[in-house]
């Protein structure tokens, strides 16, 4: 044999090799290809047993396959072969070791098995192939948090502020971990922390916090953190808009006060701070503490754009205040005329009619001026029934801002009602008629003045032109007028059918009412007892005599004319209303319970179809202090 | 297992009848009648008022199918001044009017029958501290009925607790640990995630690796404290997640999400349906994402868009109430027919539900059945499918049922029904 055919022979021999390398490198590749294929039909098909066997075959040839190794994994850990998986893991961390990731995943399935104790071995010898560094810290972490150790993913996260030496480190996750494991104090301090590094994140720390301040543990635990934190650092700003929030939340406003007051000082604020607190406050109905800094702010920003709005708003809540210590409001607003002062000596309300009036002095072109005379308006004739004062405000009002109508139309409706307590129905049907304009009335204050002028008609008399009045407004039955308006319209129409002398008499004295003339109105009201015994109207006439002495505070005369009524007239159709008026009458005027429940309960033995039923059982109720 | 017994006291209704005839001339209102047809103006405060007398020591005979399950309560002046001040109607009777009704509910041909009611049973409801964001069709009912009841939860389950108590209603919860499979909608909800690390805690606290083990504890308890002569009332899902918990005693059915590691993939051959107090051969929904738990409920979760709610109704069966007074007292009603309502579990599936389970109504003509009862042991359970009787899809966060809306709801009565017949006098029975 040559050299050249040994050669030839070698070189063939090569060739051969490399052909059928490149022949059947591809069809391996294919056949572990279809392999793969058919261990993930199996898989998805649920037969996870049937796809490890693949994936392990396939892992004995191409070990290094990231997406085999995470199907394998996936399904061992669906079987819960736990062992498996680790000794999967350990191999290949045997070739890399340093695999943060790797070592993250094995501690994890070793948390799955729940071998806590490996677990965290496997993720503390990830933390300590790169211990100074962050994102080994937030890769652990995550696996920790993964597999629901919440408390180790803490402990992890404030060793890793250390170990990489920034203290903020991690505060975001820290806090959300406390948040979750409602340890809402701790979950705070994680905030504040972040509040510190990051000043400009008030807002996200505040929804972050939101998460746990609708309960009232967290909204306490929270609060009393950011005092800690504020009390030691009183300079820092945001502990202090977050301390003034948290206060907003939980409605306390005196509290609030002082803060958003120094916050509003330190940041050089001129007042808007506070300004916005006492709005908001006052929208709160928290009328003491928005007094309190409209004070402040009209005493030190006297030159304040805002101030007109701030001397209103101040106004408001003078008013605001005396109102709650009215005790005419004993009765409710809803008692018919009922809430009158009892003097017109009453000293109340003087202060806010007088920042009112220095609102219309300061600054008579702004609308805060007709705002603050309707007010006064209201407060002559509403509290103190000083019927000409409450005039002269109204037709000043009315005078001098007529580019104001939102304002003139309630302007108008209360001069009508001044006009008729002062006995002047003509120019109060003038008034009644510029709101009410031509029928249909559509809106509220339209029909309401509609209803009023049908009730001058009725007061004088004139039952033909009140009912037609009233027939216009029953069209619309889904408004409130309409259902004052049948009702009157029935009354009438009952009390006209065997002549309507006594009505005209009933009408006069509801006048007298209306005009609060309560000793007149009592009078007249019994002078028809006498004169008309035997009509329809005597029950209802004792319910207005009634009304009339619960409205002068004569509660025992009251109470004996709906006893009367209940005696006499056991078969009347307002004994209801009566007895619902004597139950008020013992429960608030006389305090008298035994009583009050007695009458209540007589309403619900005579008259289990009344409307004031559920009225009645609400009070016993209240009265005899059930938990309900 | 023991049938609630039967009422002995056909002497004792006799004596009453025989002393009522004499009592006729006498004072005029000897008994009070409530009735419960359509003349009653609140009926769900009726069953308050009965509780209250029973909790007055004042006997309270419940007069199964006449009007509708009227009750009547001996004629003292506290019991109409009580029924006035709930709004509840009734009929003053003379001795002679009250003995006529009596011997009409006693007639051998009047599928009626009188039981006495003799205690205030006290009542427990399973219930999570937190408060959850949707509301419970039972506490909801009690609350309005005034009907007194303790909270309890796993704590006072595992520590036998239950033993204090002669009823026990499981709020809507998920026996299956799975926290009620809202985890696709609401995993990062804020109450979600704290539900689940509360639970988790609980279960730490209690010794258990998972929630899902300590739910399995619990559900054993329960079953026990039936066997031992309790009752159970569950509704919604707390009805097919407490079977699926028994079955499940020996398996993992939660996934990953749920409890840290997957479900057992041969979870569903073993179940052991032995263990279960009403369903068997029931297959489990593996979808952890899919908001529903197995097959049991019908039509599943995410199918109630194909119900018409103007058509869905379910019937109430008529049981013998002179032999069968327990069925009898659970299924009375003012209405056969109900309107239906969803739930996360609405209604059984009938080929799922054990022969030994008495069904108390059903969708006609389908495999829906709405109410079923059952014994086990010295006690029975009852288990009512859908969430809210009078709203037909409650979702989470919807604002709770006003009941003073819904007084006369059939709905909300055959719950009440399941509060009172623990107090009924146990008797022998005829079969």
């Amino acid at each position: 044999m040559t050299m050249p055919s040994r050669l030839t022979r070698t070189l063939s021999a090569i060739l051969f090799a490399l052909l059928f390398a490149a022949h059947s490198a591809p069809a391996q590749r294919k056949d572990q290809d279809i392999k793969f294929r058919l261990a993930q039909s199996y898989e998805r098909s649920g037969d996870y047993t049937a796809a490890v066997a693949i994936y392990k075959e396939l892992y004995l040839h191409d070990s290094t396959n990231v997406v085999l190794v995470e199907s394998l994994k996936r399904d061992l850990l669906q079987l819960k072969r736990y062992d498996e998986a680790i000794i999967l893991f350990q191999s290949i961390l045997r070739r890399t070791p340093g695999d943060i990731n790797l070592l993250g995943q094995l501690g994890s399935i070793y948390a799955q098995n729940a071998d806590q104790k490996k677990a965290t071995e496997t993720w503390e010898r990830a933390v300590s192939m790169e211990p100074k560094t962050e994102t080994t810290y937030r890769f652990v972490g995550s696996w920790a948090v993964q597999s629901r150790m919440f408390e180790y993913a803490i402990a992890l996260y404030k060793r890793g502020r250390t170990a990489c030496g920034d203290p903020q480190l991690f505060t975001s996750d820290i806090g959300y971990l406390y948040g979750i494991m409602l340890n809402y104090a701790d979950a705070t301090k994680e905030y504040l922390s972040l509040l510190t590094k990051s000043p400009g994140q008030l807002n996200f720390v505040q929804s972050r916090i939101a998460t746990y301040t609708g309960k009232a543990e967290g909204l306490a635990a929270a609060t009393a953190s950011v005092q800690q934190a504020a009390k030691a650092e009183p300079a820092n700003m945001e502990y202090q808009k977050l301390l003034a929030w948290l206060y907003m939340e939980a409605k306390d406003f005196a509290k609030a006060y002082d803060v958003y007051k120094w916050i509003d000082e330190k940041t050089a604020a001129g007042g808007k701070e506070l300004f916005a607190f006492a709005e908001r406050t006052l929208r709160e109905k928290g009328y003491a503490v928005a007094s309190k800094a409209y004070a402040s702010l009209i005493s030190s920003y006297p030159n304040a754009e805002f101030l007109p709005q701030t001397k209103f708003g101040y106004a408001r809540t003078l008013e605001e205040i005396d109102l709650a210590k009215d005790t005419i409001m004993l009765f409710g607003l809803a008692a018919a005329g009922g809430s009158r002062p009892e003097t017109e000596g009453n000293p109340a309300y003087a202060g806010a009619i007088a920042a009112y009036q220095k609102v219309v002095v300061e600054f008579p072109s702004l609308e805060v001026a007709p705002r603050s005379l309707l007010r006064i308006a209201e407060i002559q004739y509403e509290r103190y029934g000083d019927l000409d004062a409450s005039k002269a405000s109204l037709e000043n009002l009315i005078a001098r801002y007529a580019a104001v109508p939102q304002i003139i139309v309630d302007a108008r409706l209360l001069l009508a009602e001044v006009s008729v307590a002062r006995g002047d129905v003509d120019r109060a049907a003038v008034q009644y008629d510029a709101v009410a304009g031509k029928a249909p009335y559509i809106g509220e204050q339209r029909e309401r003045a509609a209803y009023r002028l049908a009730e001058l008609d009725y007061f004088a008399g004139r039952f033909k032109e009140c009912l037609t009045k009233l027939a216009d407004l029953t069209r619309n039955p889904t408004s409130d007028a309409a259902n004052d308006a049948l009702g009157l319209q029935i009354f009438i129409q009952e009390n006209t059918a065997s002549g309507d002398a006594a009505i005209k008499e009933f009408a006069q004295a509801a006048l007298l009412q209306r005009q609060r003339k309560l000793s007149e109105a009592a009078g007249r009201f019994e002078s028809i007892l006498k004169t008309y015994a035997g009509t329809p109207l005597i029950d209802e006439t004792l319910i207005q005599i009634g009304a009339a002495y619960t409205q002068m505070r004569r509660y025992k005369e009251a109470a004996s004319m709906f006893e009367r009524l209940a005696a006499e007239y056991p078969e009347s159709i307002v004994l209801d209303q009566s007895l619902i008026q004597l139950g008020q009458i013992y429960a608030l005027g006389l305090k008298d319970v035994p009583r009050a429940i007695a009458a209540y309960q007589q309403l619900l033995e005579k008259f289990p179809n009344s409307i004031y039923v559920s009225e009645a059982r609400k009070h016993i109720r209240e009265l005899r202090g059930d938990t309900l | 297992m023991r049938e609630m017994q039967r009422l002995s006291g056909r002497l004792v209704i006799a004596a009453v009848f025989v002393l009522l005839a004499f009592c006729q001339a006498a004072a005029p209102a000897q008994k009070i009648l409530i009735p419960m047809d359509l003349k009653q103006t609140d009926h769900l405060k009726a069953y308050g008022i009965a509780y209250w007398a029973l909790t007055k020591n004042i006997e309270v005979d419940w007069l199964l199918n006449y009007r509708s399950g009227s009750f009547m309560i001996d004629g003292l002046a506290s019991v109409s001044a009580e029924c006035r001040v709930r709004g509840v109607a009734f009929e003053e009777l003379t001795g002679a009017a009250a003995a006529t009704i009596y011997s009409v509910v006693q007639a051998e041909d009047n599928n009626m029958d009188a039981v006495r009611l003799e205690k205030a049973p006290k009542i427990a409801v399973y219930v999570t501290p937190n408060a959850l964001p949707w509301d419970d069709a039972v506490t909801l009912v009690m609350d309005y009925a005034e009907i007194p009841y303790d909270k309890i939860w796993d704590t006072e389950v595992l520590a036998d607790k239950l033993n204090d108590y002669d009823w026990l209603h499981l709020h809507h919860e998920d026996f299956t640990g799975q926290y009620g499979k809202f985890y696709a909608s609401f995993s990062t909800a804020p109450w979600y995630v704290e539900q689940q690390v509360m639970y988790e805690k609980k279960a730490k606290e209690l010794g258990f690796k998972k929630v899902s083990d300590m739910k399995k504890a619990v559900v054993e308890k329960v079953k026990s404290y039936i066997g031992a002569g309790g009752f159970m009332f569950a509704m919604c899902s707390a009805t097919d997640t407490y079977d699926i918990a028994l079955a499940a005693k020996n398996t993992d059915i939660c996934d990953v999400m749920y409890d840290g590691d997957p479900q057992d993939p041969d979870a569903q051959k073993r179940l052991d349906f032995s263990q279960c107090l009403a369903f068997e051969n029931f297959t489990l929904e593996k979808n952890p994402l899919r908001y529903e738990y197995s097959d049991i409920d019908i039509p599943a979760s995410d199918m109630v868009a194909t119900l018409n709610p103007e058509t869905d109704y379910f019937t109430l069966f008529e049981f013998s109430a002179k032999y069968d007074p327990v069925p009898t007292m659970l299924t009375q009603n003012h209405a056969n027919i109900i309107k239906g309502f969803l739930g996360q579990t609405t209604n059984f599936k009938k080929s799922l539900i054990k022969k030994s389970v008495t069904i108390l109504a059903e969708k006609d003509g389908t495999e829906e059945v709405r109410y079923i009862h059952g014994n086990f042991g010295r006690g029975t359970f009852t288990f009512y499918g859908g969430h809210d009787p009078e709203d037909y899809q409650h979702a989470v966060g919807d604002p709770p049922t006003d009941l003073a809306l819904h007084k006369n709801s059939p709905g909300y009565r055959l719950i009440l029904n399941n509060i009172l017949f623990p107090a009924a006098k146990k008797k022998q029975q005829k079969t």
